[in-house]
């Protein structure tokens, strides 16, 4: 399956790209997708986003992705 | 009553957001309004402006959901949230939260929680080009990513300043010592490629860190 990855702000810049689209096995999880895309960044307290919505930090351990999906990486919350 | 949260490239004037509220209902008693705006120091450094970027949907949604809550928990009658995003000059007002209430005690609380709520939750981040580099501000909760237990030697490949050093890191400035050939160096310093320093917890003095090493 296919699943679209964006990026913001410090991710963006590090993972040198905006917008990822990732083949993933079938019934791939989100932890799964974290992994492959952060790598040794996985320990950081990100933002997670799955179809725009924002998912609270003890969900992300169960999501499963779909095909199609559109997944935002954030960096912790910074503004004011 | 309406509630407006917005992504705005300029804030509108405080005078007009006021005059928004105030006329939202004959109820209000009291309008708050808190203003940020782009400090010319920051840690020290000179900022020449700072850059914000918000997730375009995603940061107006949370902004309003946030205004709904303080409603739920403080009966606040109305508010207005505006963020700047892009390029904003030291000087220039850069958020704007603003309560109308029936009296000031509801109303002082929910500007305090929104204004705190707003910096950490919205996602919304600020880089801060500073005389001495561009850095994407992040706190960490207050905690330091990593706790440094005993001093470290580094070697240096790229030039740097001791406080961006640390900031790479993912320590805390406030925790930690940088030591080059025995002494102390300023966080403004600048490190050269090949310099071989230590890295030394603030709490261990850097005249005796390596016979203080099993404290």
């Amino acid at each position: 399956m296919r699943v679209v990855v964006r990026a913001f702000a410090r991710l963006k810049e590090e993972l040198n790209a905006d917008r990822l689209v990732l083949e993933l096995p079938d019934e791939a999880t989100l932890e799964e997708l974290l992994h492959r895309v952060l790598g040794k960044h996985r320990g950081e307290r990100i933002m997670v986003a799955v179809n725009k919505r924002l998912l609270p930090r003890e969900e992300l351990a169960q999501v499963r992705l779909k095909d199609g999906d559109v997944v935002d990486l954030m960096p912790p919350a910074s503004g004011g | 009553m309406g509630v407006r949260a917005e992504l705005r490239t300029r804030l509108s004037p405080i005078g007009a957001v006021v005059e928004e509220l105030r006329a939202s209902s004959e109820e209000v008693g009291a309008i708050l309004v808190f203003l940020g705006v782009v400090r010319g120091v920051s840690r020290g450094r000179r900022v020449l402006r700072l850059e914000y970027e918000a997730h375009p949907e995603l940061a107006p949604e949370v902004l309003r959901r946030l205004i709904g809550e303080a409603r739920e928990r403080h009966g606040i009658l109305d508010a207005v949230i505006e963020h700047k995003v892009g390029t904003a000059d030291v000087g220039e007002p850069v958020m704007c939260v603003a309560v109308a209430s029936r009296h000031r005690r509801e109303g002082f609380s929910a500007l305090r929680e929104l204004v705190e709520r707003v910096k950490h939750e919205a996602p919304i981040w600020k880089k801060e080009v500073t005389e001495e580099g561009a850095y994407w501000v992040e706190e960490r909760g207050g905690e330091p990513f990593i706790e440094l237990v005993s001093p470290v030697e580094v070697s240096v490949n790229e030039e740097v300043s001791a406080q961006e050093l640390i900031a790479r890191l993912g320590l805390r400035a406030e925790d930690v010592r940088i030591v080059r050939e025995d002494r102390e160096v300023e966080s403004k310093a600048l490190l050269r490629r090949g310099d071989r320093v230590k890295i030394v917890p603030a709490r261990v003095r850097p005249s005796s860190a390596s016979s203080q090493r099993g404290e």
